[in-house]
């Protein structure tokens, strides 16, 4: 179990340099930062077109706001399965005595950080300028939501990142995901516009229940009334890492068996 | 071989690295790879460029076949600037480079020929007929429609090898074309070289093995940190070593220290030790090995050695003198 | 300066490595088929050419997605795989090699733009008919070759460093944003408005408008208009990308970056 925890610090660590071997810390940051908010700008000027009142810009810059996240959270996660095949260090990886779910947990807790920063920097956007009003909002509710949204949003993005250990396509799963949140997750407009039988597939994702809570807390709601939704959060997210953990499992096993560790 | 008309002429070519220019975070220092180096190659020679690690092998061969651009001093090839001519050059020249990359992995071997003959404009009507020979000249005429990623090291290297030759190159360069290989693959790959040296194709080639240069080269340049410390043929480098002779010494405890130690004795050139599974040989170049023996052996009395004996001087040591020697 | 039996070639090349391996195209199809759908869920209430307008810039924005991530990642492909030091020491030009491949990237874009069709005539019951087919068909080649040429101006960065992906990765959003191709421009700042006007996909999404619904022409630049501008960003952006692919080249040949990944 220690042994398990140095690999989790270790790969933060390795997650962290080589990110920042190609793009460097600014660049990425920069990249995240432009996409999340180009992205809200876009919707924003659709939703102000388009006029309809149950999705006004205001509404619309809320959603994008906190799936911000998801850039990290999910798709970062995920996406690291793929580069790792790609420079060929997974074979390296497994290899060494750390279990493949240790070394993703340190690249979730790197991309955490990274999510946090993203999303907190977004909903200042969305309040500057696009009419998002916070000024009611419980500052220690608020945190305590994003902060359960990101835990299962990492438990999410390492059930997909998981794949990536066995397939090459976990990098065009991640995306799908990465994109789907705006459909599905009420970011742009209420889930129940969806036809009926898309519904279900919503509550799949720990993103409709982060951006309901935040919504709720930007609303005036306290600690006490997100509760149960902050406990739905806890749970759907320490039910995908435990999936994680035996899907990983399952997965290195499978891999080794087909030698696709270095497939790409 | 000799009074050859010269095709690769080389003078005083030196190129040094720019610090890396980074938008963000700092970048690197400046860094001299090649210092200076001068020398011909003739029609239809195996010319070698021999040299350890970062001894600016590489970086030649680049700045030759128009991929890099010198800092100073010039390199023609065929009579052509290698720096200003590279439209009228490459089309008469190819470079394969050893190691698994450089493949297009998602394409067939076949798929990758096709590919590159037509960057080549290799003519329509004979295209066909020309991959078919080179997959038959390098054996792998029935993994030809195989895509590449299922190759093995050797078949991809050997794929290399028929890439270089799509256009008839009239020089062909060739960065440690036997890197990886196991050595029957490797003794394949220098039998195909030397045929294609007496098919009249020029050839320089670079290594890191010794054996090889010696087998294949007619002429070669050790190289090291950028300078060229000889050159001549592998007979010649082994005449610079003729009158001198080899102190080995196997043993248990050998080091860098002790290697520093033998080689500060006076009367020692060169000092070599191989690192092998729980022991070590030490190879060193001396000009009297009898006289040296007893001192050597005095120096080394707790190293746990097993064995001391003299030797006639390989091609391999006289590199180690000309590289590390004093 | 253009060698069309590498460009031939290049597509070919690019072809095959789509057939092998075709769920590649998903990731730059995904982002801008959710987005036209998002808008399209968000239009509802509007209907009609309101409507139109939304698939058709769902279209482009379609097109655009697989530009930024197919052609500009052309080169980054064979700095990967080692494979750029073996096409630079052919004659053939990289530029020439790079547009093959963004032409083949392009026509793929047309499947997105199918996709954005289908779903908004199937799932939302959207009548695609348009107005003038040859006039649209037209636009369509135009918006397509002005985005492969746009492709290769991004391409030639990778020839210097792989940091290039990144910075299209910015560009991505800015430009869904700027070509105003499902809202009018008009809705933008002053201030960006210079940035909508040399892209080529900010016309070419006007042409396809003309061309589809009856009696658009919010700029008043007539169908030709439109088309002309089209023409025009796309042979400006070519020489540009000519120009840029010399002297990036010469300077990776200066600084040895050719190699590194
Ligand atoms: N693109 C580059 N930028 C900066 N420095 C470089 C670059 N390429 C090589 N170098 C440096 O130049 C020196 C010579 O490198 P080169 O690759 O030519 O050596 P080599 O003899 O081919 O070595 P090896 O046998 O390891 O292939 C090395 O110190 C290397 O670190
Ligand atoms: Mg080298």
């Amino acid at each position: 179990m220690l042994e398990d925890i140095t690999g989790v610090k270790a790969s933060a660590l390795v997650a962290m340099r080589s990110q920042f071997a190609v793009v460097g810390p600014v660049l990425w940051l920069v990249q995240i930062l432009s996409t999340a908010l180009f992205q809200m700008w876009f919707f924003v000027l659709v939703s102000d077109f388009a006029g309809d009142p149950g999705a006004t810009p205001a509404y619309v810059a809320l959603g994008n706001a906190v799936s911000a996240l998801t850039y990290s959270a999910v798709y970062g996660v995920t996406m690291s399965a793929g580069a790792e095949k790609h420079i060929g260090t997974m074979a390296t990886i497994m290899g060494t005595p750390t279990r493949m779910f240790y070394v993703f947990l340190g690249k979730g807790a790197y991309q955490s950080i990274i999510g946090m920063f993203t999303v907190t920097v977004s909903l200042g956007f969305a309040s500057l300028f696009f009419g998002v009003d916070l000024s009611g909002a419980n500052l220690v509710a608020l945190a305590a939501v994003l902060l359960a949204t990101c835990f299962a949003m990492v438990g999410f993005g390492m059930v997909i990142g998981s794949v990536g250990v066995y397939l090459r396509s976990s990098m065009i799963l991640g995306s799908i995901v990465l994109y789907l949140g705006l459909l599905l997750c009420g970011v742009n407009f209420p889930i129940s516009y969806l036809p009926w039988w898309l519904q279900p597939a919503s509550y799949v994702f720990p993103l409709t229940f982060g951006v309901q809570a935040v919504r709720d807390v930007a609303a005036g709601a306290g600690l006490a009334e997100v509760a149960p939704l902050l406990a739905i959060m806890l749970s759907i997210g320490a039910a995908f890492f435990l999936m994680a953990y035996a899907l990983f499992n399952y997965f290195e096993r499978l891999a080794l068996k087909r030698g696709s560790l270095d497939m790409f | 071989m000799n009074g050859g008309e010269t095709v690769i002429v080389v003078r005083d070519l030196t190129k040094v690295y720019p610090a890396a220019a980074r938008l963000f975070g700092d970048g690197g220092r400046e860094k001299l790879a090649v210092d200076h180096v001068s020398f011909d190659v003739r029609r239809g020679e195996i010319f070698g460029l021999l040299g350890p690690n970062g001894a600016g092998k590489t970086t030649t061969i680049k700045m030759l076949t128009t991929l890099l651009i010198p800092t100073s001093g010039s390199a023609s090839v065929l009579g052509l600037d290698a720096v200003r001519d590279p439209v009228k050059l490459r089309p008469r020249i190819n470079l394969v480079s050893g190691g698994e990359r450089g493949l297009y992995f998602r394409l067939t071997g076949r798929q990758n020929l096709e590919f590159f003959s037509d960057m080549y404009r290799v003519p329509r009507e004979s295209k066909k007929a020309k991959i078919q020979y080179l997959l038959d000249l390098v054996g792998l005429t029935e993994a030809a429609d195989v895509r590449v990623e299922e190759y093995s090291r050797g078949m991809k290297q050997r794929l290399h090898l028929a890439r270089g030759l799509v256009n008839d190159p009239e020089v062909l360069f060739l960065d440690e074309p036997t890197l990886g290989l196991d050595p029957e693959i490797s003794r394949e790959t220098r039998a195909l070289i030397r045929r294609l040296s007496e098919e009249g194709m020029t050839i320089m080639l670079t290594t890191h093995y010794m054996f090889e240069a010696d087998e294949l080269c007619d002429r070669l340049a050790i190289i090291s940190e950028g300078v060229i410390k000889a050159m001549g043929s592998p007979y010649s480098m082994k005449e610079s070593v003729r009158n001198d002779s080899i102190i080995e010494i196997e043993a248990r405890e050998l080091g860098e220290a002790q290697r520093k130690e033998l080689s500060d004795l006076p009367g020692v050139s060169a000092v070599s030790i191989q690192f092998l599974e729980a022991r070590q040989l030490a190879r060193i170049v001396v000009d009297d090995a009898p006289a040296l023996i007893p001192t050597v052996a005095a120096l080394l009395e707790n190293r746990k050695v097993i064995s001391i004996r003299v030797d006639q001087p390989t091609l391999e040591d006289a590199y180690i003198k000309l590289v590390n020697g004093k | 300066m253009i060698d069309l039996r590498a460009m031939k070639a290049s597509f070919k090349q690019q072809s095959i490595h789509f057939f092998v391996d075709p769920q590649w195209v998903i990731p730059s199809i995904i982002a801008p088929f959710i987005f036209t759908t998002v808008t399209l869920f968000l239009f509802r209430h509007a209907g009609g050419d309101l409507l139109l307008y939304a698939v058709l810039g769902g279209g482009v924005l379609g097109m655009w997605g697989n530009t930024i991530h197919s052609s500009s990642w052309s080169i980054g492909y064979d700095r990967m795989n080692g494979t750029l030091e073996a096409i630079m020491v052919t004659p053939a030009p990289l530029s020439s090699v790079v547009f093959g491949r963004c032409l083949w990237n392009s026509f793929l874009g047309l499947l997105n733009a199918l996709a954005v069709f289908i779903v908004a005539e199937f799932a939302f019951g959207i009548d695609v008919t348009v107005q003038d087919p040859l006039g649209f068909v037209v636009a369509m080649m135009a918006t397509l070759l002005s985005l492969s040429v746009l492709g290769m101006v991004f391409g030639a960065f990778y020839v210097v460093t792989r940091a290039s992906s990144a910075f299209f990765q910015i560009l991505e959003f800015p430009i869904y944003v700027l070509s105003g191709a499902v809202f009018p421009l008009m809705n933008l700042p002053d201030w960006s408005r210079p940035f909508s006007y040399v892209i080529p996909a900010t016309w070419g999404a006007e042409a396809l408008k003309i061309s589809t619904v009856a009696g658009h022409d919010s700029m008043g630049l007539g169908y030709y208009g439109a088309l002309g501008l089209t023409g025009l960003t796309t042979v400006a952006f070519l020489l540009i990308s000519l120009w840029l692919f010399t002297y990036l080249e010469g300077r990776a040949k200066v600084n040895g970056t050719l190699v590194r990944y």
